[in-house]
């Protein structure tokens, strides 16, 4: 991991929090605003793999857990498994068909925000009706924000990978 | 290397797991004054001046958006004259942009002088990033004299109350999350009972005592109690749905709006000092 990997993942992490708590706060649909957190973890974990993509998933989760008012954690335990998940995932992943990496951020986004709304459920902190609401109405409006971040967040992470690149 | 050894990774898997399930429970065991508890306020410390510098590019953009069409199109007249009138305009919208929050905060500190409260005013920085909860950070700080689970309204109503601190920033639960829980009852007569959030635009109110009739169009008012968390008197909202199935049941399923613009929240005021005693004729 080199510093630089290190300073554009976080990067990464800031800037999607920041566009989450603003832009996006103000944008709910239905409820709902987009996972944009979850959109950079599965793009991450497909450019590196599962470990990085574990490592981010827990980075990331932890800010946001830290800064909203959920039990501190429960993100953080969700993006790692989805991180590493995707990153196990991409090795069966060889089509470059966009709508595969569509369904794949749909299907990512689901699972993350229903294994949450569990955790959650688990606390008493959600009703069973929310969140079964809310998995499908984010994954959706995640689609429609996964052409602009998914490829950008990719592209980044692939750009300064975690090993310099070996010459044969 | 493209391919990590499944060993290596499935280490990395079980530590990063067990890491969060450590942080939850002690988050959980230790709400507050544990370590989690100052990471967190750390977090909204660091956070909180970037939130407040995208939310100020964030909210003018929408505006300014149609007023850089407008300049484009006029790109073959006179520069100065473009550059004058850009530069009018924008003054223009500060100055409407500045007349409203005026107008708006004159409106919270009236409604929180209305019980005799001291309070501080605060702009909206930051909305919750999450899909389960509903908060608000706010520029205002144990430095302003902020501190937990004190009551925040707004010109309209209740808004919510702190659930975490730092010197300059805080975050405010809102009324209508799920696990916010407000003691209340009904302005026009003696219904004590409890505003409960469900996570939507409408809040639920359950009466303590069995047989209350609340009717369509009455108030909720806070209940202040002894060591509660908010003062008597605070408008939550208008009671808009009574479940007629629950009219025959003892405890009747009541739809609250509140009164609160919690959808476009902008300015508020936190209400830092309540007057002495809660007294029953109410003001």
């Amino acid at each position: 991991m080199t510093v630089r990997r290190l300073l554009v993942l976080a990067a990464v992490v800031v800037v999607g929090v920041l566009l989450e708590t603003t832009v996006l706060g103000e944008l709910r649909l239905a409820g709902v605003r987009p996972d944009l957190l979850v959109l950079a973890v599965v793009a991450v974990a497909m450019a590196s793999g599962p470990v990085s993509g574990a490592a981010f998933g827990f980075s990331a989760g932890l800010v946001a857990d830290l800064l909203f008012d959920l039990p501190v954690g429960v993100s953080a335990l969700v993006y790692t498994a989805v991180g590493f998940a995707v990153g196990i995932a991409r090795v069966y992943m060889t089509s470059q068909l966009p709508l595969v990496h569509l369904a794949l951020v749909g299907a990512a986004t689901l699972a993350s925000v229903w294994c949450s709304g569990l955790l959650l459920r688990v606390f008493d902190l959600v009703s069973w009706e929310t969140v079964a609401r809310s998995g499908p109405l984010v994954a959706l409006y995640n689609l429609l924000l996964a052409p602009f971040v998914y490829p950008v967040v990719r592209a980044l992470a692939e750009r300064v990978p975690a090993k310099p690149a070996q010459r044969w | 290397m493209l391919y990590e050894r499944p060993r290596r990774a499935r280490a990395v898997l079980a530590l990063l797991l067990a890491a969060s399930i450590v942080v939850i429970t002690i988050d959980f065991r230790q709400r507050q004054g544990g370590p989690v508890d100052r990471l967190q306020r750390v977090a909204i410390a660091v956070f909180g001046p970037l939130q407040q510098g995208a939310s100020a590019v964030v909210r003018p953009v929408g505006n300014l958006v149609g007023g850089v069409a407008e300049i484009g199109s006029l790109r073959s007249e006179n520069r100065h004259l473009r550059t004058e009138v850009a530069g009018l305009r924008a003054r223009e919208r500060t100055y409407l942009d500045v007349l409203g929050e005026n107008e708006r905060l004159r409106g919270a500190l009236r409604m929180a002088r209305r019980c005799g409260c001291r309070t501080v005013g605060a702009s909206v920085v930051a909305r919750s990033g999450s899909n389960f909860q509903l908060s608000v950070t706010i520029d205002a700080g144990a430095r302003q004299g902020v501190a937990r689970d004190m009551a925040v309204v707004d010109a309209g109503g209740l808004v919510g109350r702190v659930t975490q601190v730092t010197a300059d920033y805080a975050t405010v639960l809102l009324v209508t999350d799920p696990t916010s829980g407000v003691a209340a009852t009904l302005a026009s007569g003696k219904a004590p009972g409890i505003v409960k959030g469900r996570g939507e635009e409408l809040l639920q109110f359950q009466p303590v005592r069995a047989g209350t009739a609340p009717r369509l169009g009455d108030s909720v008012v806070t209940r202040g109690y002894q060591g509660g968390v908010f003062p008597a008197g605070l408008p939550v909202g208008m009671v808009e749905r009574v479940d007629p199935a629950g009219e025959a049941s003892l405890v009747p399923r009541v739809d609250v709006r509140p009164y609160a613009a919690l959808g476009t929240l902008e300015v508020v005021a936190v209400v830092v000092d309540r007057p002495p005693a809660p007294s029953p004729a109410g003001g």
